[in-house]
């Protein structure tokens, strides 16, 4: 039943290099969470509708449940366990839970990934291009109103306010 | 021990006759802050479990991998309604790594979360009910294995006709559905009546008669289910599942599995969203435990999308009929209601749900005279259940669109008419359900003056209006779901010398909030900060049983036992300090990390740390219990308890719409929300529920219908329109409207500190507003859910919808002006007395 | 979760490479590139194919040349990457625009153009689970004898 050619294969996550057995029928989803211990990007809807699985790969956010691993040796994987720094949560995280950004909290690191990725790019993000940015990451609580609030206090405490 | 046959106190008889336990009284009531002004409760805090989150450390079940743990799988009926000839497994049993099956016979103990009616089984033993009923579960080395024993399981299946609507579940009673039903294809009937309807009805000026129809939804959380049974070696069973209802979980585990319930722990993980889809046991807890039972490793089973789908749960399709009445001043008449409710294949909470559909309704306005028939059906597909707003969604819907006809019909505001029709508070509605605080008018007078409704509304251009909608909703109710006498929700408290706090809960969150309100609670009565709290929650191992999260009950029910156990303690440490002062206990505050005494706060004052030692050594080691039990309530009549809650939560909404009359496309820009939840213990997370719940309703308004294939050659009614999010949309960031929460608080004197629910009244609104809006934009009435383009559409196509809005326009303008309303001018469906 | 079904792979670096591992085994191959496509339908079981071949370290196909007889796009370029390159954006304001409207932008940053050209079929009736198309008793198009239309009174063709 296992896959003829299991490798091993080298991923660089969140800056560790991570050696690991991976099957070619492995999603880079089931690599991280079940091959690595990663367990903060998360498995909502099997087929990349959702975005709960997004993990940012050379700065673009992707979907990991739809990603085949295998494909993604030699590249700059980030998920959300990498974006805290120096143990202190990252002013976007912070910014979530201030404003209660997060309920359930499901969706939160894959909104968290792709709203990182946004901040990089753009620090001083409008209201409509946020919603642009997380329009692939579906929350079911929130009513995203205060997720936009979130990443606006975020890049306004990050230096980049409108 | 097996526990069998249904329990002794008959069907729908939820009230004891036995005296209750009442909570203890405090001085100064419930409402009070321990130390005059309020230092935790209402402030904008973090809740406890937050950073978790967003670093990604929150453990959710699926998070969670045990040594040598196998993983499960369901196979599940391609036929929405067959008979089960045989099961050979003997194939899927060969396969290298396969270390289980189970089939039906494995598992025959009927189950249901309400005990009177246990009509389902883990797994199908004699016929399968809709298409992805569960009839076999295997327990593998890899998903993989397992799905590939699945396919090597052969079942012979007999299909039988399927029922998938409700007229043909009342037409074909010789179909059954649910061998469980008494009669035919019925679930539950309700039929109650308050007061002479056809009387008032005859005193009113207009009355509209008209038929509303609510297309099911369902929950879609982004996680789904999970669970990982563990069976140990001396016959004890884990259950970790992603439910939020575990005490109920653990009961029912024990029924089906024959386990004592002593010889069972059931553990909520963190849960990654639920309302009301994780409110009962479901196949894979049973299935996950008993494969641990057959194998001795821990099993996990973690459903697919599509499972979640057939998992379901949701929202009950309902045909609503009713008929209203209302006298020139505004008053409102009779209401007459008429009610036909898809439930599914099973009965979940169906006899709640019935009652719901019309018990529900009766306040924020006050009624003359009411009656409701209500009838729920089993058909072949995946059973209904309780989702935000268990029941009552569907008929709010059709009734704040007969007000608004009404208001329309004697040329008022439907704002005004909301106003003048106000039922009170401290007051009983027609079905005798006990208001306690309301603040609805204030509700609609926030939102009246956010949305600026005066200047909109009948006087915006064609394509653009807004819409007005209340409603109501219970914090809790005042019966468990299976009859006893014992405490609601319980608390323990531990607290000891170093200064740091445990509250021990079996209380549910699931994304709302309940373990921070636990830890403000005690950190406002005990002095501490925050995070020196630890919450333990549903843990029927650690845990004192508290019934879980639906109904609205947690901040209520768990917030009122936690206050109970945190001022015993705090009543210790102050009798200590009192001792050692000279003062008395009323005189010392516990605040902010100090004790002091109010009349010398510089010398009589230490750490609250010392505070604790000091009270370790006078009365020895510190903990307390608290628990809550709602008094006795509701009226004195078959089914008078349903419905019944210790307090109710007001909602307003106005929603704006732009729409596009060419395409029939409904944007909704905006939606201001009121919601009255007592006393906000704290504004984001009520904010964050008021917005959640207007987007869930908007939804639901607009884009969500769980929807199933008729026959067609290759297969037979009942499947699933598409199980996937993909194919079933819920709303992107980029579809969402603009919310704007206004909190409005009416100090509830029962509830903790005044508050009462927010987690799912203001979702009621949303829906009726949008319909609501849609007339004053377009001129048509949206009766029939969801208001996508193809319905608008044909509706636009149906009538002169520009004439209707015209004549709408002018009938409000002329009433405003002092011009006599007629009768004859209101729009079609409206009947003129 | 859904799983993938097993399969070998291969991940060729230049396009000769490519095509050694496409004759390889033929009729039992799927070619992977940004995966938003064939890893759905992998795990659907609409493919089950012996190799995988894994196209997205070709350089090669990673480009986007104004030249004089016009804009010249490699199979690999991402729709987000053609929604927001300059000269596409000049030139050819419709092409970013309807690359730019395509799913959500993680989609968008993972699909290429080659994929998307070469989409295999979308339906409700086709994209869905083994079990579920089981349910439905299979589409001519995988499975099963008989085709489904979605608006069979509107649409001729599947």
């Amino acid at each position: 039943m296992e896959s003829t050619t299991t490798a091993v294969c080298r991923l660089r996550v969140n800056g560790d290099l991570r050696e690991c057995a991976i099957a070619p029928n492995s999603t880079l989803l089931e690599a991280l969470r079940y091959g690595l211990g990663l367990t903060g990007s998360k498995q909502g809807c099997d087929k990349g509708d959702c975005g709960a699985c997004t993990v940012v790969v050379d700065g673009e956010p992707v979907l990991s449940c739809i990603s085949l691993a295998l494909a993604f040796e030699g590249r700059e994987i980030t998920t959300i366990e990498g974006v805290s720094e120096g143990g202190k949560p990252h002013p976007l995280q912070d910014a979530f839970d201030l404003t209660g950004a997060a309920q359930c909290g499901f969706c939160t690191p894959g909104i968290l990934m792709s709203a990182w990725a946004l901040l990089r790019k753009n620090p001083s993000p409008s209201r409509d291009e946020i919603a642009q940015a997380l329009s692939g990451n579906l929350c079911r609580c929130t009513g995203y109103t205060k997720i936009f609030e979130a990443v606006e206090r975020a890049a306004e405490s990050l230096g980049g306010a409108r | 021990m097996k526990r069998r046959g249904t329990p002794a106190i008959p069907a729908d008889r939820m009230m004891p006759a036995e005296k209750r336990l009442i909570p203890p009284a405090w001085p100064g009531g419930r409402t009070a802050p321990p130390n005059r002004e309020f230092r935790v409760i209402g402030k904008r805090n973090r809740k406890v479990e937050g950073l978790a989150k967003v670093t990604g450390r929150a453990i959710y079940a699926d998070d969670i991998a045990l040594p040598r743990m196998l993983h499960g799988k369901l196979l599940r009926s391609p036929h929405a309604h067959a008979r089960i000839r045989s099961i050979d497994v003997s194939a899927a049993r060969a396969l290298p790594g396969v270390h289980a099956i189970l089939t039906g016979r494995d598992l025959p103990e009927y189950f249901g979360i309400i005990p009177w009616t246990e009509d389902e089984q883990a797994l199908c033993e004699e016929k399968a009910r809709y298409v992805g009923d569960a009839v076999a579960a295997v327990a593998a080395e890899s998903e993989l294995i397992a799905e590939e024993a699945l396919k090597r399981i052969r079942v012979e299946y007999e299909t039988v006709p399927a029922i998938t609507s409700i007229d043909e579940a009342l037409e074909h009673p010789e179909i059954k559905v649910n061998e469980k039903a008494k009669e035919g294809n019925i679930s539950k009937h309700v039929h109650l009546e308050f007061g002479d309807v056809e009387a008032e009805l005859e005193k009113s000026d207009a009355t509209i008669e008209a038929e509303y129809w609510y297309e099911g939804s369902t929950h879609a959380p982004i996680e789904p289910h999970c669970a990982i049974g563990d069976f140990d070696a001396t016959g004890f069973l884990t259950l970790y599942s992603s439910t939020q209802v575990a005490h109920y979980l653990h009961r029912d585990l024990a029924k089906v599995l024959g386990l004592p319930t002593q010889r069972i722990r059931v553990i909520q993980p963190v849960v990654g969203g639920a309302f009301g889809g994780k409110s009962e046991p479901f196949s894979l807890e049973f299935c996950a435990a008993k494969l641990s039972m057959l194998t001795g490793r821990p099993v996990k089973i973690l459903y697919t999308r599509e499972e979640v789908f057939y998992a379901h749960r949701g929202r009950h399709p309902m045909r609503l009929r009713y008929r209203t009445g209302i006298k020139r001043d505004g008053t409102l008449t009779g209401v007459d209601a008429k009610i036909h409710i898809d439930g599914g294949a099973y009965s979940s909470f169906g006899l709640v749900t019935t009652y719901y559909s019309g018990q529900l309704l009766t306040a924020p306005y006050q009624m003359k005279a009411y009656r409701f028939d209500s009838t729920r059906v089993f058909t072949n597909k995946p059973c209904c259940g309780p989702k935000r707003g268990h029941g009552s969604v569907q008929p709010r819907f059709a009734f704040e669109c007969q007000i608004d006809k009404l208001a329309d019909a004697i040329g008022m505001d439907p704002i005004e008419v909301r106003r003048r029709n106000f039922l009170g508070e401290h007051t009983r509605t027609v079905n005798e359900l006990r208001v306690t605080s309301n603040g609805f008018p204030q509700c609609l007078e926030a939102v009246e003056r956010a949305s600026d409704w005066k200047r909109k509304f009948r006087r915006m251009p064609y394509g653009h209006g807004v819409g007005v909608a209340g409603s109501m909703y219970i914090s809790g109710t005042n019966y468990c779901i299976y009859p006893n006498e014992m405490p609601q929700s319980g608390v323990q408290l531990k607290l000891d010398r170093s200064g740091r706090a445990t509250v021990f809960c079996g209380a549910s969150d699931i994304g709302q909030g309940s373990d921070s309100v636990l830890a403000y609670i005690v950190a406002e009565e005990l002095g501490l900060d925050i995070g020196d709290i630890r919450v333990v929650a549903a843990d029927t191992d650690l845990t004192p049983v508290d019934l879980g999260s639906y109904s609205s009950r947690e901040t209520f029910m768990v917030g009122n036992a936690c206050l109970d156990a945190a001022r015993k303690l705090r009543l210790m440490v102050a009798e200590s300090l009192a001792e050692r002062w000279g003062c008395r206990a009323e005189d010392v505050t516990l605040a902010g990390g100090v004790a002091c005494s109010t009349r010398a706060p510089e010398k009589e004052c230490m750490s609250v740390q010392s505070a604790f030692q000091l009270a370790e050594a006078r009365h020895g080691t510190l903990g307390s219990v608290g628990w809550y039990q709602s008094p006795k309530l509701g009226g004195d009549y078959r089914g008078g308890t349903i419905g019944a809650s210790p307090a109710y939560s007001f909602t307003a909404h106005v929603a704006e719409v732009e729409c596009d009359p060419e395409t029939g496309r409904v944007s909704v820009r905006k939606i201001w929300v009121a919601h009255d939840c007592g006393r906000a213990l704290n504004p984001v997370a009520v904010e964050g529920q008021m917005e959640g719940s207007a987007y869930m309703g908007f939804a639901e308004a607009i884009f969500e219908e769980q929807l199933f294939k008729p026959e067609a050659p290759g297969h037979g009614a009942g499947l699933h329109h598409g199980p996937s999010l993909l194919d079933y949309r819920i709303p992107t960031s980029l579809d969402t409207p603009e919310l704007e929460s206004i909190i409005i608080e009416s100090v509830d004197p029962e509830g903790p500190y005044g508050a009462k629910e927010a987690g799912e009244g203001p979702l009621h609104p949303s829906i009726p507003a949008i319909a609501n809006a849609i007339y004053d934009a377009l001129g048509v009435r949206c009766d029939r859910l969801p208001f996508d383009p193809p319905r608008v559409f044909r509706l636009l196509r149906s009538c002169d919808a520009r004439a209707q809005w015209e004549r709408a326009r002018a009938h409000v303008h002329e009433a405003a002006t002092g011009a006599q309303a007629t009768a004859e001018r209101s729009p079609s469906g409206t009947r003129a007395r | 979760m859904l799983t993938l079904p097993s399969f070998e792979w291969a991940r060729p670096r230049t396009v000769e490479e490519t095509l050694a591992a496409l004759s390889d085994r033929p009729g039992e191959t799927l070619v992977v590139a940004g995966g938003t496509d064939a890893v759905p339908n992998l795990k659907h079981r609409l493919h089950e194919p012996r190799l995988v071949v894994h196209i997205g370290g070709v350089r090669e196909l990673q480009f986007v040349r104004d030249a004089e007889d016009g804009l010249h796009l490699g199979a690999l370029v991402t729709l987000a990457e053609l929604a927001r390159h300059p000269v596409v954006r000049r030139d050819f304001p419709s092409l970013a625009r309807a690359a730019g409207l395509v799913a959500g932008p993680q989609l968008r940053n993972m699909g290429t153009l080659g994929g998307n050209l070469c989409l295999d079929t979308r339906c409700t009736y086709y994209n869905q689970t083994y079990f579920w198309r089981s349910a439905l008793g299979y589409c001519l198009k995988k499975d099963g004898a008989a085709a489904w239309r979605r608006t069979p009174r509107t649409s001729r063709r599947c």
